[in-house]
Order: structure tokens, then C-alpha cells, then sequence
């Protein structure tokens, strides 16, 4: 591992810290010696050529396993990718922002370390996925309910530091995170909020404690390494109904997004509503291949014939409704009258459409069941990878239609099928491009990557950016956010010095570079 | 009309919250075992806290959950590879291997080298799990898990 030395290190440095961590932790906690499992850190879907291997990566076990690793890394300015699942592919997985860096990777921190069934939350460490919390809850007969991210292997801890989404009315979940406890880079641990009072009963309770909450610092940062996190969790509801309404032509998404937006804003529908495309919504249980010969973009005509086998709209909506049967019913009327009145509508109840593979994955998210199924969208490319685009925008119909065509069109240049979805969240839309593609294909993925940078300029220049992006576009999307001459980017960068002075901790994490590493 | 509606949804609430459910109690954050008061509790249509959760927890390792060959497969593998529609591994290898390729467990053709390869190494849509993830042990028992389980060695 020599030849993948991290930047600015010398070997003998190199050489020396590995050595020192060797005597600080036990045997199986350090990966270097074994290529393969070195190469198991890799992101397997990234576009760009150049492979991006870490040079190690240490297992800490608990926070004390973590101070002294950060103790040699400042000692040697060797820079630090903290992971907790690894599992967020299309943004990275467990790979770092640049060859060489070590992973610092927490998936052995896995404890639950307190379930409240009173209050309704769970504390966790950074290992723990929704599959095992979701796993735990139900061996111990909880009466609570998670919520997931679409593949359930995903961390509780890591997808709300990197301010995910899930479906239930808990899908924010940074909103709903509650409580940390992160060490610094010098090697200090903090409890956040009402953490910080001794003998505090409501770290996980009260959000924010008095004085500045510092939270926001630890999300998608190279600030600290979240050891431990507050969630809430939701209680099972004594009522759920789940539905989706399919409309066939792609200009009713006019008027879907008018009809959504009241009802978002006045959270009569609950939870983040989304607005599914044919190849999202068919992408795990049908392929380009079964619909024309080549590759992409599939045409109108097969596009016509896929949404046709398998009677599903150009767009498809899904909610859920939770709490007690007379207000579902109730709230059930006015969502219903209002998606009545866009013509040509088909409306769906749980049960109705028992061969729907979509809806039927779709309701047990909405139910905080994990599942890997959506994970399986990217069986319709061939070689399956995707890379995702997720401009915020506000809920506005004719802006989805704009961005709907505009990004179809600028896809299809590059010819790449448009596989996206609009979800509607508390007052904006997050519109979800997944970029599919074909890891075996070189020029395919050449084209994502150069799609991929035309559509952060298209973005920018209608006024909106990304809210999340991959490792290798997080420099240009930092840079998206530059009013007042980069004026947010340079707090954080001060921000950076101040913490972690020798900037050990993620360099590059979200644009934000410490001052050894920035350029000029 | 909205407004109507909430209103009348807040009447039937309210109306339905007036039962006089007895209550269990959960231990609160600190430990301490929760003394309420035995007084009736407004919890309408909700459901009380399960009796069984009145202790508080010690922290648990999610390995606990994972203690058998067959429950390692189940969240490692079985989550993409299960039988099922819905599977993402399953559908994957029934398009480009064929049904009879599709279920892990039903196949006949594994061997223990080769799943402990490509578990190590990812496959395709598959990526690879790190020792962080699965130790060689694990990993060895799972990829025995799915051979027994193949009608060939039965």
C-alpha cells in the first residue's frame, strides 16, 4: 500500500503512524495488509476513471479507540473519512474524498444504546442500520416505528448526518434527530443541546438547549465524528391508510404539484409525498433491455409500452395517512376531492393492486418496514450504477414541468433515460434524478460525468442547486452556493480552521478544505 | 372546506380521548424506574407504551441479533437475494442467468470458495463487504449456509 500514500504524507510517516496505531488497538482493527480487503472500501459506482482506494482503515470499537487514532492523525496530518454504514451509494459509499486519506470506518460501533417507549425515541452509534434497528424493535415487541431510507442497509445515524429522507411523517431526518455526542478532532467529546446538563433527561427530548445549537456543524461536515445520536421514533398509529394516484399524461404533473402544495403546507397529507416517473417506478422489476435493443435513451413509444404492461401513470403519487381512523378518514376526503379534480386520475387503496411491486414496497416504507427494493432500479441500465441529481426547487408545477423537460432533454444528449421522481416535502421538492448507467461501460460513464456537470450549470442558472452530492462533485457544488462572493463557504472555512486546526478530519467533506489543503 | 373538516376531525378526537385506558409505565432516560401516579392518563386511541419495556435497557450490540449462520444470511444476503418479486439480487440474476440462477439458496451450482469471493469482492450490482461489516468468519459461515441449503446436498 506504499504506492497510495495520503496527501502531504511522507512514507516514513506513514510508516511510523501505522505502527503506532498497531499498538493502540487490537490486531483486527486495522485494514491495510490484505488488497482485497482494502479494494472492499472502493466506490464501485463512481463515473470519473481514476480509482479511489483509501490507504488503510481502522475499526475503532468505542470513543476511546477514536481519540487515539485522532492522536496519530494529528501527529502526522494524516487525513481521516469517517464512515458509519458506508452503504450511501451514489454518494460515495464507503470510499474517501481523495486516494490515500485512511477510513475511519465506525461500522463496529453498533449498539442501541437506549430504546424509549414513553417518549419515543432511540439512541444509537454510528454502526447501527434501520434493518437492525427495525430488527431489535421487533424481537423486544416495541410498540415504535422507524423510518427508513429506500435501502434499509443504510445507517439511522449516517443518513440523517447526511440529511436523508425516509417516508413515513418522520422522513426528515435531521427534523427529527434529537441529541449527539461527537468527538472533536483534538480528541474533546461534547454532548449537544440539553446533552450537555449532568444528569440531563432530555438530550433526546428537547432539540436545541439554550445558547447556539451547534448540530447543523456535525451534518454532511468534516467538523467532528458523531459518535452517538438521539432519534425519534413513532409511535405505531392506531390507524394507517395508504394510497396512490396515477395520472397518464407527463403534463398533469401541472397540476399534481398545485394540488399537492396546500396540502403539504397545511399538513393535511403528513408525510414527504412523492411524484414517481414510469422508469423509477418500473426500474426494479423491468429493464431497457425487455423494451428496445441498445442503449438509452428508450424511446417514446417503448416508454409508452412499459407504462401500459404494467398500468401505472407517467406519474404515480404515493401518501399515507396516520393516526386515528375518524381524522384518516376525514383528511382521506379532502386529499381525494382535491386529486379529483385532475381529469383522468386512477386512485388506489392498500389491497387494490396486489401484483404492484411498487406500492407494495412503497406502503411498507410508509409502515417503516426497510427493504432493499428500490435498490433495484438500477437493474434497468445493464451493468447497473447510478449517480444521483437532486435539485431543490420550490413545490411549483410549472417549475416541476420546466425541470422535468429541461433535465429529460439534457439527459437524452448524453443518451440517458430520465429516471426521477419529485418529492414534495414541507415547502420545497426535491426532484430525484437517478442517473442509471452501466458500470461495465466506459463511455457511458464518461457521458454521466460530463451530463452531470451540465446539469449543476443548467441548475445554477435557473436559480437552484443540489441539497447532497458525490465526493467528486462536491468542490463544484459548494461553489454553486457563492452569493456574496462565496461568503458561506468561507465561514465554513473558518469554521474549520478553528476546530480542527491541523485539518485532519474529512478534507474536502461538502467543498470545505482545511487552510493546509486549500488552494490558494 | 379544509378548515370544516379539521374542525369536525378535532371534535371526534377530543369526543373519543374521554376512556379511562389504565396505563404502563416506562422507565424514564436516567434509569430510574417511573413513579407516576396511577391517575388516568389521556391517551384517547393511542396505545400505551408496552409493560414489557418498564425496565430500562442496557445497551445492546446489534451482533446479538446475528447469532446463527441462517440470521447472518437473512440481513447480509437474504435482504436482495431472498425469494421474491421485490428482491433486488433475486430479479437481477433471474434477468441475466435465468430463473433457475435467481434464488441463492435454491441454486445448486455455489461452491463456498466462489460466494466467499464475491461477498469479499461485490459482483456486478453487489458492491463488497468490508471486515467492518462481516468478519472472514462470517463470512465463511454464511457462504456454507447458502451451500447446505442447496437442493444438491441434500
Amino acid at each position: 500500500m506504499t504506492d497510495n500514500l495520503p496527501p502531504g504524507v511522507s512514507l516514513s510517516d506513514f510508516e511510523s503512524a501505522i505502527g503506532e496505531l498497531r499498538e493502540l488497538l487490537p490486531l483486527d482493527s486495522i485494514v491495510i495488509d490484505n488488497p482485497a480487503e482494502v479494494r472492499s472500501y472502493r466506490d464501485p459506482w463512481r463515473v470519473t476513471p481514476e480509482e479511489v482506494l483509501p490507504s488503510a482503515a481502522v475499526l475503532p470499537r468505542n470513543v476511546e479507540e477514536i481519540q487515539d487514532v485522532l492522536g496519530v492523525a494529528r501527529k502526522y496530518r494524516i487525513p481521516l473519512w469517517t464512515i458509519s454504514t458506508g452503504k450511501n451509494y451514489a454518494y460515495g459509499g464507503p470510499a474517501p474524498r481523495k486516494a490515500g486519506y485512511i477510513v475511519l470506518d465506525l461500522k463496529r460501533m453498533n449498539r442501541i444504546l437506549e430504546v424509549n417507549e414513553k417518549y419515543g425515541y432511540a439512541v444509537v452509534e454510528p454502526g447501527v442500520s434501520y434493518f437492525d434497528l427495525y430488527n431489535y424493535l421487533q424481537r423486544t415487541g416495541s410498540k415504535l416505528w422507524i423510518d427508513p431510507a429506500a435501502p434499509g442497509w443504510g445507517g439511522v445515524m449516517g443518513n440523517a448526518l447526511e440529511r436523508g429522507a425516509g417516508y413515513t411523517p418522520y422522513g426528515d431526518h435531521f427534523v427529527f434527530q434529537c441529541g449527539m455526542q461527537v468527538v472533536l478532532a483534538d480528541g474533546s467529546v461534547v454532548e449537544t443541546g440539553m446533552g450537555a446538563l449532568p444528569q440531563s433527561n432530555t438530550s433526546a427530548l428537547h432539540k436545541y438547549g439554550c445558547g447556539p445549537s451547534v448540530d447543523g456543524l456535525f451534518t454532511a461536515s468534516n467538523a467532528g465524528i458523531v459518535t452517538k445520536m438521539g432519534i425519534w421514533l413513532m409511535p405505531e398509529p392506531p390507524g394507517f391508510k395508504a394510497f396512490k394516484i396515477s395520472f397518464p399524461n407527463e403534463t398533469d404533473l401541472v397540476p399534481i404539484m398545485e394540488v399537492l402544495r396546500p396540502l403539504k403546507l397545511n399538513l393535511v397529507i403528513p408525510n414527504g409525498t412523492p411524484v414517481v416517473g414510469p422508469i423509477y417506478e418500473l426500474g426494479h422489476v423491468a429493464t431497457r433491455a425487455q423494451y428496445q435493443d441498445g442503449k438509452g435513451p428508450i424511446s417514446e413509444d417503448a416508454l409508452r409500452k412499459l407504462v401500459s404492461d404494467y398500468d401505472v401513470g407517467m406519474w404515480n403519487v404515493y401518501s399515507a395517512f396516520y393516526g386515528p381512523p375518524p381524522i384518516i378518514e376525514n383528511n382521506w376526503k379532502v386529499v381525494e376531492e382535491a386529486f379529483r379534480s385532475i381529469p383522468g386520475g386512477k386512485i388506489y387503496l392498500e389491497g387494490d393492486r396486489p401484483h404492484d411491486e411498487a406500492f407494495k414496497y412503497r406502503i411498507e416504507l410508509m409502515r417503516g418496514i426497510p427493504n432493499m427494493a428500490e435498490y433495484g432500479v438500477v437493474n434497468w441500465a445493464g451493468g447497473a450504477g447510478h449517480l444521483d441529481f437532486v435539485p431543490v426547487s420550490p413545490i411549483n408545477g410549472e417549475e416541476a414541468l420546466r425541470q422535468f423537460y429541461a433535465m429529460k432533454e439534457r439527459l437524452g444528449e448524453y443518451k440517458l433515460d430520465y429516471c426521477g421522481e419529485f418529492m414534495a416535502a414541507w415547502r420545497f421538492m426535491a426532484h430525484v434524478n437517478l442517473i442509471l448507467f452501466d458500470v461495465f461501460d466506459l463511455d457511458e460513464k464518461a457521458r454521466v460525468n460530463e451530463c452531470y456537470n451540465h446539469l449543476i450549470d443548467d441548475a445554477v442558472e435557473l436559480g437552484y442547486s443540489e441539497y447532497r452530492t458525490h465526493p467528486d462533485y462536491m468542490d463544484k457544488i459548494a461553489n454553486t452556493y457563492s452569493w456574496n462572493d462565496h461568503s458561506l463557504l468561507k465561514t465554513h472555512e473558518k469554521i474549520k480552521d478553528a476546530i480542527d486546526p491541523r485539518g485532519i478530519l474529512a478534507p474536502g467533506k461538502s467543498g470545505v478544505w482545511p487552510k493546509h489543503l486549500r488552494a490558494g | 372546506m379544509f378548515r370544516v373538516l379539521i374542525l369536525s376531525t378535532l371534535a371526534i378526537t377530543i369526543a373519543s380521548c374521554s376512556n379511562d385506558r389504565s396505563t404502563q409505565d416506562t422507565a424514564d432516560r436516567d434509569g430510574n424506574a417511573a413513579t407516576e401516579s396511577a391517575a388516568p392518563v389521556a391517551g384517547g386511541p393511542f396505545s400505551a407504551p408496552p409493560s414489557s419495556h418498564a425496565q430500562p435497557m442496557k445497551p445492546f450490540s446489534v451482533d446479538e441479533l446475528y447469532n446463527t449462520p441462517e440470521k447472518l444470511y437473512a440481513v447480509n444476503c437474504g435482504i436482495c437475494h431472498a425469494e421474491g418479486d421485490n428482491q433486488a439480487g433475486t430479479r437481477r440474476l433471474a434477468n441475466t442467468r435465468g430463473e433457475e440462477y435467481a434464488v441463492l439458496v435454491k441454486r445448486s451450482d455455489l461452491h463456498v470458495d466462489y460466494v466467499t469471493y464475491i461477498v469479499r469482492h461485490g459482483l456486478n450490482m453487489m458492491p463488497a463487504f468490508r471486515p467492518s461489516e462481516l468478519t472472514d468468519e462470517e463470512v465463511s459461515a454464511i457462504a456454507e449456509y447458502i451451500v447446505a441449503q442447496s437442493p444438491a446436498s441434500e
